[in-house]
């Protein structure tokens, strides 16, 4: 498989009047052609401003301070604005979290799947139109051509984030970036919609980075599973390896608290501790106050990133055996 | 849309009436225009001739009978200083104020809408601030004390622009309009800023927070994701959204700007129904005040019913039917 992505040393920062907010502190991740890769983490872990940043969508007071993003060998750090918008939803696209928000509610659908259309290709109003209710379609969106001159209030949560995917897919992109786009939706919906894009995602060989902080989402659609704490990626390998056998103690923290891992009656296992304030400079590991196996190292020596066996971890004791508790 | 159009005309039918009792009665308890319209060295005789003249025997009720069944066939009774029908009078001085408050609306969203928008776009910047700054001075100065300085400055000291009157005017369908005239626009120019101003920055403020509000929301982000130029997000993208407060604040300013010209006419002596209320009011010329008051309160009407049109044609989730409660 080809490298399609190569992300190294990644560290977006945010200038804020306490100090930088290290929102991605050094994240390196590669994507294939073609692949699913999960990235997951809780909330403010730093996955949604990985995928800004994979985007070039990062504002200010943010900034990419350190670090490369290749997509295709094409280094994206840096890259005008200008070519920014000729690479966005043309060669990356990106769908988002809320679909009652993404689409702009006083501008009609065929509106903003045709400009979509224009930004990156010269064709005649007619074959545009034909191309919006082609990629309705694409989508599932039953009678497309009419559908197309209706507004977003019209159309159902579950249908606006189809529309939000066909209008992301219009120009086949390499790359998806899917910022949780199933979490406000109903629990049969996300699966309509997580079947969806893995349909058109293979179709049209386009990987995905699907962000979410629901372990058991991704488990069935991602080839890899990258786990993000504190702004880096803690652990990432195969999607199997990682969730039969995971090295990092935060891994495990989070596939011991999902409630579908409990026998029934017994009480919720739960992670102790708030993730940390992403403030100042990094003493230690990050993981450390909130880890059942810490040790003296842990919070002195800031752990590297440590690639054995198609896996790569950041933990002092993560690919050894188990500390002895 | 029908059944929407007749509950306004109803709803405006009802507020015309409540007003003009209230009015009436007012300006009745105020004091007697024999009082000030008759010189105090005539006899009781012409008095009571004057009295009788002017309808002023009756009972209030029956005076206001009288004037609302003149109302409902277009008569709304005869000035008592100037023996003319009052919406007549009202008619001859309200173009000069229409003209005057449609030049200063045209200023204030003219600049008030782009100057926003800059200073929305570029919160930090130094023009952003600057604009910012100057609006506040636009927003706490006294109109009638800048228009004193207008005056100062670019009629006493630079003597480049006129300070009172109309000018030269030329008669459009009998209208007589001062900005088609080289002279009659120069004499707008003063009287038109000194009224902008207000809701210029008014404007600008109002226009600032929608677009930074607007900026951060995600369709904005997600029409960045698919490759739009930037003026394409904030012409359309932004700008649609942000018109929906901005028409209703236009809407609601031009009626105040024509209701309240009442000012900047004094200071520029600009020939509007505004001075005209103040005389009135002063000889407590009933019938003038009241049809004044009618007029106006209409055109509010009027400009609210445009306004909801306005909305549902902005935002597609209005529907009209709804908006008719309020």
């Amino acid at each position: 498989m080809t490298t399609l992505l190569d992300v190294k040393g990644l560290k977006t920062y945010f200038a804020t009047t306490l100090g930088e907010v290290r929102a991605v502190d050094d994240v390196s991740l590669a994507v294939a052609e073609g692949e699913v890769v999960g990235l997951v983490g809780e909330s403010g872990s730093g996955k949604s401003v990985t995928g800004y940043s994979l985007m070039g969508l990062v504002d200010a007071p943010g900034r990419i301070v350190a670090g490369s993003v290749k997509l295709q060998g094409r280094e994206l750090v840096g890259l005008g604005e200008r070519d920014w918008r000729a690479l966005r939803g043309h060669d990356i696209a990106m769908i988002f979290q809320d679909p009652m928000l993404t689409l702009n509610p006083v501008l009609r659908i065929d509106t903003q799947i045709i400009e979509a259309i224009r930004a990156h290709a010269d064709v005649s109003a007619a074959r545009a139109r034909e191309w919006a209710a082609e990629a309705l379609a694409g989508v599932g969106i039953p009678s497309p051509a009419d559908r197309l001159t209706a507004y977003p209030h019209q159309f159902s949560g579950g249908m606006r984030q189809r529309v939000a995917i066909a209008i992301a897919l219009l120009h086949k992109p390499k790359l998806l970036i899917a910022d949780e786009p199933t979490t406000a939706l109903d629990v049969t919906i996300q699966g309509q919609i997580l079947a969806q894009v893995q349909t058109l995602a293979t179709q049209m060989k386009t990987s995905v980075i699907w962000i979410t902080h629901d372990l058991s989402v991704v488990s069935g659609l991602a080839n890899r599973i990258a786990v993000m704490y504190a702004g880096r990626i803690v652990e990432e390998g195969a999607t199997t390896d990682v969730l039969t056998n995971p090295a990092h103690p935060y891994t495990r923290g989070l596939l011991r608290s999902l409630p579908s891992q409990n026998k029934p009656g017994e009480t919720l296992t739960q992670i102790p501790g708030a993730p940390p304030r992403l403030l100042g400079e990094r003493v230690g590991c990050s993981f450390a106050p909130r880890c059942d196996q810490a040790q003296v190292v842990c919070s002195e020596a800031d752990p590297d990133r440590t690639v054995a066996a198609n896996r790569a971890v950041r933990c002092h004791f993560a690919l050894r055996e188990e500390v002895a508790v | 849309m029908i059944a929407f159009l007749l509950r306004r005309l109803v709803q405006s039918l009802l507020v015309l009436l409540a007003m003009s009792v209230l009015v009436f009665v007012g300006v009745y308890l105020i004091g007697n225009p024999i009082d000030i319209l008759i010189s105090s060295q005539a006899d009781q005789a012409e008095r009571d001739r004057a009295i009788v003249a002017l309808g002023l025997d009756k009972s209030i009720w029956s005076q206001y009978g009288s004037f609302a069944f003149g109302a409902l066939t277009g008569d709304l009774g005869k000035s008592f200083a100037h023996g003319v029908p009052a919406l007549e009078l009202i008619m001859t001085r309200m173009p000069a104020t229409l003209e005057l408050a449609l030049t200063a609306m045209l200023i204030a969203v003219g600049l008030g809408i782009p100057l926003g928008m800059i200073a929305g776009l570029k919160p930090d910047g130094f023009i952003g601030k600057s604009i910012m700054a100057a609006s506040i001075l636009g927003f706490s100065l006294p109109t009638f004390w800048v228009g004193l300085m207008l005056i100062m400055l670019f009629a006493v000291f630079l003597g480049w622009l006129p300070s009172n009157g109309r000018g030269e005017t030329v008669d459009v369908f009998g209208v007589p309009l001062s900005f088609l005239t080289l002279d009659g626009l120069a004499h707008l120019i003063l009287p038109a800023v000194n009224l902008a101003l207000f809701k210029l920055s008014l404007l600008i403020r109002l226009t600032r927070a929608g677009v930074r509000e607007a900026m951060a929301m995600d369709y904005v982000k997600f029409a960045r994701a698919k490759g739009l130029s930037s003026t394409r997000i904030v012409g359309v993208h932004v700008l649609k959204n942000i018109m929906i407060p901005i028409v209703t604040v236009i809407g609601l300013e031009f009626g105040s700007v024509v209701a309240f010209a009442v000012v900047t006419e004094s200071v520029f002596a600009w020939p509007g129904m505004g001075k005209l209320l103040l005389d009135s009011i002063n000889v407590l010329d009933r019938p003038v005040i009241v049809a004044y008051l009618l007029i106006i309160v209409s055109l509010f009407v009027f400009i609210n019913l445009l306004v909801d049109i306005a909305y549902s044609a902005l935002d597609p989730r209005v529907r009209l039917a709804d908006s008719g409660a309020h």
